[in-house]
């Protein structure tokens, strides 16, 4: 019963218990068992809830943002894409081969 | 400086998207302490979450095209860094040092006088002890519902656990330190 009542007691908190079991649980509640239960599942959430943060390293950001804006710096060094750029010289090149074959000597003129 | 710093999260990825440096700047300083935290939770090591925090980081600028803006940050970077950390465990670098920094960690827990202090430490000294029981990937969804408030959805993305599963082990996770508590707290 102790363990239904644990099980209850976190669902009842999570908000996972209908009205109709929420009802029930409540007035459970004044047996000692559930209260017993309810009152460690509300101790241990508190404590989670209060576990001290961990320290970060004062400088661990300034750190990563140095790498990172290394990173973004190689971003914008790097050619757009290798594709775009061999596609260009080849449309290029194509537009002169067609300018010379569109050439016609009366254009000297 | 302090108009990207009070921007909403919104405007920073649309400035992040745009390779702005400021923005990008901004960034790591919101989400270093949470992915930092999660690294130190899933590996108990610091070096290990610098190096992790680190790499996240870069991954999130790697793949920052493939974040869907409709959506928040929190979850997106949490499941980068936590996925980092599963990899970092499993490539066994971890030395499984419980070292003593975790006494380090335990800042004062609250402002009230210096003998509940002592107490709170104690609790806190034992709840420590018994999350080093769980598993990594147990004290991260831990620290991510009562740290961070996330919901089951999100740490069903985060961890790409199912919801009933995310469900279960927590509630396996909270019994098993009730249990490993239950001594401290019969003593009060």
């Amino acid at each position: 019963m102790t363990q239904d009542y644990q099980k209850m007691a976190e669902d009842y908190l999570d908000g996972n218990l209908s009205i109709k079991e929420s009802r029930a649980f409540e007035k459970a509640l004044t047996t000692e068992d559930a209260a017993a239960a309810f009152q460690t599942a509300l101790v241990l959430r508190e404590m989670l809830e209060l576990e001290s943060d961990v320290q970060v390293p004062k400088n661990l950001a300034i750190d990563i943002s140095k790498q990172v804006q290394k990173e973004l710096a190689k971003k914008e060094k790097k050619p757009k894409s290798l594709f775009a750029e061999v596609t260009g010289h080849i449309l290029y090149g194509q537009s002169l081969i067609l300018k010379g074959l569109s050439f016609k000597p009366r254009d000297m003129f | 400086m302090s108009g990207i710093s009070s921007t909403d999260e919104r405007n920073l990825v649309r400035l992040c998207r745009l390779d702005d440096r400021t923005a990008w700047d901004e960034l790591v300083r919101r989400f270093t302490p949470l992915v930092y935290r999660i690294a130190y939770r899933m590996l108990n090591n610091t070096d290990d979450a610098a190096d992790v925090s680190q790499e996240t980081f870069i991954k999130v600028l790697e793949s920052f095209d493939s974040f869907d803006a409709s959506r928040t940050l929190a979850p997106w970077i949490s499941k980068i860094v936590y996925h980092q950390c599963l990899k970092r465990l499993q490539s066994s670098r971890v030395k499984r040092t419980q070292s003593l920094e975790a006494s380090d960690d335990i800042s004062d827990a609250t402002s009230a006088g210096p003998d509940s202090v002592i107490l709170a430490k104690t609790e806190q000294e034992v709840l420590f002890e018994a999350m080093q029981e769980l598993s990594a990937q147990d004290r991260a969804l831990l620290h991510l519902r009562y740290k961070n408030d996330f919901t089951d959805v999100e740490l069903g993305e985060v961890t790409g656990i199912p919801v009933n599963t995310i469900k279960t082990r927590i509630f396996r996770a909270r019994t098993f330190l009730k249990q490993s508590l239950l001594p401290h707290f019969k003593k009060e």
